[in-house]
């Protein structure tokens, strides 16, 4: 980095750090509220909403800007009173777009073919989809054409430094995203175009940059054999990675949600992995990507690692380095173990092989489908076999039954909510009949079928099953099967009698549950010995149901935030948790359950059935920094006894305590809170005291 | 094998005691009673109980169990008599809120391995292994030679943290079993040894030379307490010792910290050093200057 690299660099973070997040996308607004009043006498159809946006939004830019591409804000006008506009504008974003065919064959040309394509199907169907395509075009072209002459305008009022960064922002917006890239930096200037005006413009959260190593490596190659130098792309692409943090507000809770429908967007982007004959993927792309995220080590975008270090070890190395510096921004994904899961569930192994991840901790087929995030609270589940809310107590006397009742609650959840699932997917639908294109265009096979997603454009539908609470179910078990089954201390509707009374007047019961019974995470057998049999029901449950064609269902076990807000509607389980308290997070024990440091905590975990999963996570807190080594070390241990994911932050309690005491002084303070990093001072007072109480290792 | 020998605990996941993740093993015990001592759990070679009165929430189940009437909970609070106190360990058993712990229990080298051995993946991965520590593991040698020899025999990585306060021949008996020594070197004067550990550093220094002479890896380790051994003339003889014992790899400059304060009301022990604050970064670091000017061996605060 320059000197006037890293004052960019720094004031484009500053810009970021100070913005305000009662301000919306103004001039969207605008143009929808216009809209939406023109509807009673002409509805406009969703490419012509999208294309008119595109042909009024201002190009607007900060002196500082080295990409093109962001809204104007503004404290919305007092009389809208839907903002930001989401209906029929908004979709389910947590997609990757088609970059390599942008980057390869620019817009113009994916156009050009779905015209031909419809003209060879005939149908009106595809005829529509084609048209509204065009239509769609028209308004990116406009767009980028007005961006182009705005930052020559800009160039010309400058010198020197200023002048040249503007001018070749200009040349590249003359050329992409309509037509292929040519240099690295047009090419990120392209994708940047694109998932600008998907998050901002469109509307939606987290969309993915899919495998940017992969479709951007050659512009990198072709660079450095131009004579740009290592450090010059890195700088480039360290700024290309400061653009996402500013279409996400500043937090989520504290201050509230921005009014803007890319709001809190988690933007994942995926590196390394091996192909489907287990050959390394990475590139000089995946080490330029990680070095730059040294240098912008921002929250967005989250950066997840495909690593096999038996395969790959530079890679392998290369990440662990990262990560000893940006700790809490990225993630490791225990590559051939997620691929395994996925050719299991009868993905082809080349498709398979392409897996990415999206927001958050969710693994997707990069481009090809479409996928929803379904999570379901365990620790309910076990409580209502057990007759807790209500019904009566089940006749059992040992944990393999109350096992198998848990396991039929399961599947019983799944058949009945299943209609709950697929109605995740109506918004899909609905879009799709309002010529919902701009997506389309760039997503499955649509281009190619002249289809929506929903009407065959996309082959597959991913349901993450998401099961949340296991550590709080394994220790329940074990409580109910030690003091009931096997001590016979008290009989089980007696139990669960104390447990609907929330253990009042049973102080010393409770201590010993809490605080004296075996728990999940200390890698020994009392504690451990239900993870597996009871997590595994759970996921035959889920295999041996009858799903929807073309519905692939994978349960993986991570409860992103839900293991609070579920558990404060719920009674007190058998492990000690009273009612209204969080049950276990992610992948992680109960707070405070795990005593014997990382490593036992990881044995612990990889006892659950992880083979048979393909995402969730688990978050590591250290309190003094982890060298690449350590890193490495504890990552391949776990990968080598079936881990599937780390991440890790380094943070220590009294900087936490510092921090809520003068919020100011640590306002670049980050922390992991599920699948991604956030600004500490910005998250809510609950998740601040549920991070402080996190097991430092 | 069947040695047994009296453990306080043992700690998996350390990365500060030796190369790579290691399990550390520590042993009850120790000669010396250094006033600033952070392990004072170490200090008796016997099983002791733990008291912390904040978890103690009154329920009065360990006065009810205790054989010796040591524990009352009544107006005035929880009073525990530690002078009748047997350890027997059913008071700890009995509360349910961890203000008792029974800290000691008799192990064999075996079982101690056995517990080791579940972290072997991370020793393969990391380059780690066992490091004993204490007390003074040197103050049960046979059951720190039965240790690390079993660690050997299960292809193990060793490391002894050691103050170096034992006879030659307990030494010479395990040396062959030790890949590297954690060598304490708390007080380079003498006199001001005596004062400040209780024992005479003499045979401490002619184990460091016994060591490096056999051909040991040792990490010189320096407490840094303030006021105590914060001295030029301190530092420049750990610079001295580096330089004239050719098996000392690196120096550890360990700065105070006051863990072992509040530790020690735990286990009804006066405090002789109380300082309640970390020492100064910035101090220990102009301390290792000092050490370093003095010295080609690689210098850290830790």
């Amino acid at each position: 980095m320059t000197q006037t690299d890293l004052r960019l660099m720094d004031a484009l973070k500053e810009r970021y750090l100070t913005s305000d997040n009662l301000c919306c996308y103004y001039e969207r607004e605008a143009i929808l509220e216009r809209l939406s009043k023109a509807y009673i006498i002409r509805r406009p159809g969703y490419a012509e909403i999208i294309a008119t946006m595109l042909k009024e939004l201002s190009p607007a830019f900060f002196d500082e800007d080295v990409f093109a591409g962001r809204m104007v804000e503004a404290h919305p006008d007092p009389s809208w009173t839907n903002v930001p506009h989401t209906n029929v504008i908004d979709n389910p974003g947590h997609i990757h777009l088609r970059y390599n065919d942008i980057l390869t064959l620019g817009v113009r040309t994916i156009v050009e073919n779905i015209e031909k394509r419809a003209s060879e199907l005939g149908d009106v169907e595809s005829k529509m989809f084609a048209v509204n395509s065009r239509i769609i075009y028209e308004g990116i072209e406009n767009f980028a054409r007005r961006y182009s002459q705005a930052a020559k305008e800009r160039a010309d009022a400058s010198e020197g430094e200023a002048k040249e960064r503007f001018g070749r922002i200009a040349r590249a917006l003359s050329v992409v995203p309509m037509e292929p890239a040519y240099d690295l930096f047009s090419a990120l200037q392209s994708v940047w175009f694109i998932h600008f005006i998907a998050s901002c413009v469109v509307g939606a959260r987290d969309y993915g940059f899919g495998r940017p190593d992969q479709y951007l490596n050659r512009f990198y190659e072709k660079d450095l054999a131009d004579g740009k130098t290592q450090d010059e792309l890195d700088a480039i692409i360290a700024f290309f990675l400061v653009m996402p943090n500013f279409m996400c507000g500043i937090g989520m809770y504290n201050p509230p949600m921005k009014a803007i429908p890319s709001r809190a967007s988690k933007q994942y982007m995926t590196l390394g992995g091996l192909d489907e004959n287990g050959r390394p993927m990475s590139n000089a792309m995946s080490y330029a990507i990680l070095r730059a995220e040294e240098i912008s080590n921002m929250p967005e975008p989250v950066i997840v690692n495909r690593v096999n270090e038996e395969a790959d070890p530079d890679f392998a190395a290369q990440v662990y380095s990262t990560i000893s510096k940006v700790t809490d921004k990225m993630h490791i994904y225990n590559d051939r173990l997620v691929f395994n899961t996925l050719v299991k569930k009868g993905i082809p192994p080349e498709i398979a092989a392409d897996h990415t991840f999206s927001g958050c901790c969710c693994v997707d087929l990069n481009w090809r489908l479409i996928r929803n995030e379904w999570y379901l609270p365990m620790p309910q589940w076990l409580n209502n076999v057990l007759g807790v809310n209500g019904g009566d107590v089940p006749d059992i006397n040992s944990a393999e039954e109350l096992i198998a009742l848990f396991k039929a609650e399961a599947r019983k959840t799944f058949e009945n909510d299943l209609r709950l699932t697929v109605g995740n997917f109506t918004i899909w639908r609905v879009l799709d009949r309002l010529g919902h294109t701009f997506d389309g265009m760039f997503m499955g096979n649509c281009a190619e079928t002249c289809r929506y997603p929903l009407e065959g454009g996309v082959d597959r539908h991913l349901v993450n099953v998401y099961l949340c609470g296991a550590a709080t179910v394994i220790d329940s078990i074990t409580a109910v099967d030690k003091l009931v089954f096997k001590e016979k201390r008290c009989t089980l509707p007696q139990f669960v009698e104390i447990l609907r009374n929330n253990f009042e007047g049973e102080p010393l019961l409770w201590a010993e549950l809490k605080n004296r019974f075996p728990k999940f995470g200390n890698d020994d057998e009392d504690g451990d010995r239900y993870a597996n049999a009871a997590m595994s029901a759970v996921l035959d449950a889920i295999e041996e149901m009858q799903w929807p064609e073309n519905y692939v269902p994978i349960g993986s076990f991570y409860s992103l935030n839900h293991h609070n807000n579920f558990g404060w509607a719920m009674e007190a389980t058998p492990d000690g948790r009273k009612r209204g308290e969080a049950f276990s997070e992610n992948q992680s024990p109960v707070y405070g359950a795990d005593k014997k440091g990382v490593t036992a905590l990881l044995k612990s975990v990889a006892k659950l059935p992880l083979t048979r999963t393909a995402s969730g996570g688990i978050n590591l807190t250290f309190s003094n920094p982890v060298t690449p080594e350590m890193i490495g070390a504890i990552t391949k241990g776990y990968f080598d006894i079936g881990g599937i994911h780390t991440a890790l932050t380094v943070v220590d309690r009294a900087t936490l305590e510092a921090a809520l005491a003068n919020p100011q002084a640590y306002r670049t303070l980050t922390v992991r809170l599920f699948g991604f990093s956030e600004y500490f001072i910005n998250v809510a007072k609950w998740q601040q005291q549920e991070i402080i109480e996190r097991t430092k290792l | 094998m069947n040695e047994t020998g009296v453990i306080f605990d043992i700690q998996r996941f350390s990365i500060h005691d030796g190369p790579g993740i290691r399990t550390n093993i520590f042993l009850k015990g120790c000669p010396l009673e250094c006033m600033w001592c952070h392990n004072p759990e170490g200090l008796s070679p016997k099983p002791e109980i733990s008291f912390l009165e904040k978890k103690c929430a009154m329920c009065g189940r360990c006065a009810a169990v205790c054989p010796k009437g040591c524990h009352r909970a009544d107006e005035n609070g929880h009073t525990f008599d530690r002078g009748a106190c047997i350890a027997c360990g059913k008071c700890a058993e009995a509360c349910f809120f961890g203000a008792l712990e029974l800290v000691g229990r008799r192990m064999n080298a075996s079982e101690v391995l056995d517990e080791a051995m579940k972290d072997e993946t991370f020793f393969k991965t990391s380059g780690g292994g066992v490091t004993l520590s204490g007390g003074e593991p040197m103050f049960q040698p046979s059951f720190s030679k039965a240790i690390l020899a079993e660690a050997k025999r299960r292809g193990l990585s060793t490391c002894m943290e050691t103050s170096g306060y034992a006879s030659q021949e307990s030494f010479r008996a395990l040396i062959d079993y030790v890949d590297l020594f954690l060598f304490d070197i708390k007080e380079t004067s003498r006199e001001r040894h005596i004062e400040f550990t209780g024992v005479d550093n003499t045979p401490i220094l002619a184990n460091l030379r016994l060591l490096s002479e056999c051909g040991k890896q040792i990490v010189l380790r320096c407490p840094l307490i303030p006021g105590k051994n914060d001295r030029t003339e301190h530092a420049e003889t750990i610079a001295a010792l580096a330089e004239t014992h050719s098996g000392v790899i690196r120096i550890e400059i360990e700065p105070y910290h006051p863990l072992g304060v509040s530790k020690r009301l735990r286990f009804g022990k006066a405090s002789k050093y109380d300082r309640d604050k970390f020492m100064d970064k910035a101090d220990a670091e102009a301390f290792a200057r000092i050490v370093r000017a003095n010295t080609a061996a690689p210098v850290e605060v830790k």
